[in-house]
């Protein structure tokens, strides 16, 4: 898909940064932990930041039951609709102030909540009664990048973040290279990217 | 400045005998360097505005990045010239319950993290989509789209980047360039600001002046400084 990163062409041209012209070479670092750094940083960014944001169209509400999963790679869920009506965010007190009877009274759905379920799920209330499409707009972490996945959907300059991020870890790193001075200002670099993003785009978590 | 230009001008910054053919970097990771600050320039200060037709096909929902593929922030959205209004998505649900699901000229738009777009109402239509975008990648022969008195930050980011990878003394001297830079696009970011305020465009970029530098460039400086005070004694 267009407008992804290459995360594989982001760690080739930081090998000069790591003072190697090719993976073989590379002293105290293996191109299987460069890439684990990347999905860590990845991961990092979609707590920070909110820039990994899906809308998951896959489930159906059933006459019925009242909990359904959340969509895979879930952070946080931001909106949720019922059919195209949105539904209101509340907590299980909330709830149960509205109705004692809040997980067996059925009818069309007007509020979700997440609480006192299992971290997978979500709740309706009123229980639905028919079926109807159950869109949620969710912050989600990108998928594992492992070296098979490569491409990460998002704006260009998270490519700078991944490099300071991997420098920041690689530098880090107990080892004869170790450069606490070069770590930290990496370190220092992807909370800067951070702040920006969070910015232009909202709290991830 | 032509990026090749650039590209001498930051090996003749590091003491390179001969900028065209430099030794202790290669020409790639010169213009890796150059590449990052102009890319991070767009990030700090949203300098590049572009305008495109995005095709709205009726739906409430969209994703913006395969079709504009820079795509950064939106800045100004409008269907017939008229201007949709930039919007939460709690703001649209208190405004018409119906909102995903009522037909008429597009009115009102929310984005929600860096590739999803709501509009409100639905009609198929083209978009006028006005966004902060980020940079093609440069190769030797571009000028960067920067405006030029800025290209001279693109050489102090590249020294600066250049020189990270060598810790200790070179990192600190990396450091004031890293300094000026940033100091630049304050300057360039402050007058993108006051451009796209008067644009009454829908994002402003951050005012760096909120930035901490003090862990990255500061402390660091201080560190060292204090590591050599030691070793003096």
């Amino acid at each position: 898909m267009a407008g992804e990163i290459n995360t594989t062409a982001v760690l080739d041209n930081l090998l000069p940064d790591l003072h190697a012209d090719s993976y073989a070479n590379l002293t105290f670092w293996t191109q299987a932990q460069l890439i684990a750094f990347e999905d860590q940083a990845a991961k990092q960014l979609s707590r920070a930041a909110m820039l990994f944001v899906e809308r998951d169209t896959s489930k159906t509400t059933i006459n019925g039951t009242r909990t359904y999963s959340l969509p895979a790679r879930h952070n946080a869920t931001i909106h949720v609709s019922y059919a195209t009506v949105p539904l209101r965010p509340a907590t299980t007190i909330e709830m149960e102030a509205r109705d004692e009877e809040f997980e067996t009274t059925a009818g069309p759905p007007d509020h979700w909540y997440e609480d006192n379920l299992d971290s997978t799920l979500i709740g309706l209330a009123p229980v639905p009664d028919s079926a109807a499409s159950l869109p949620m707009v969710c912050s989600v972490y990108p998928p594992d990048l492992d070296g098979i996945n490569t491409l990460l959907q998002a704006p260009a300059p998270v490519a700078i973040y991944l490099t300071y991020f991997v420098l920041a870890k690689a530098y880090g790193k107990e080892s004869e290279t170790e450069e606490p001075d070069l770590a930290q200002h990496a370190a220092a670099n992807v909370a800067l990217f951070e702040q920006l993003f969070l910015h232009y785009y909202g709290e991830g978590l | 400045m032509l990026t090749a230009q650039i590209m001498q001008a930051v090996c003749s910054r590091i003491d390179e005998a001969d900028p065209a053919n430099p030794i202790s970097v290669t020409n790639t990771e010169v213009l890796n360097a150059v590449n990052e600050g102009y890319l991070f320039a767009s990030l700090l200060t949203l300098f590049l505005v572009k305008t495109a037709s995005f095709p709205l096909t009726g739906l409430a929902w969209y994703t913006p990045r395969p079709t504009l593929t820079d795509f950064l922030v939106p800045l100004r959205l409008s269907v017939g010239g008229v201007r949709l209004r930039p919007s939460t998505l709690t703001e649209l649900d208190g405004w018409n319950s119906q909102w995903q699901a009522t037909s008429g000229p597009p009115a009102r738009y929310a984005t929600v993290g860096s590739n999803l777009l709501a509009v409100t109402p639905q009609s198929a239509a083209t978009m006028n989509f006005t966004y902060a975008a980020s940079p093609v990648p440069l190769t030797a022969g571009d000028t960067p789209l920067l405006p030029p008195s800025y290209h001279q930050s693109l050489i102090e980011y590249s020294v600066y980047r250049l020189k990270l990878k060598e810790g200790a003394q070179s990192l600190a001297r990396g450091l004031g360039n890293l300094n000026t830079y940033l100091n630049s696009m304050q300057e360039l970011g402050d007058w993108v600001r006051n451009r796209s305020k008067a644009a009454a465009y829908d994002v402003q970029s951050l005012e760096m002046q909120t930035l901490d530098r003090s862990k990255l460039i500061d402390d660091i400086l201080k560190r060292q400084a204090r590591r050599a005070a030691a070793g003096k004694k």
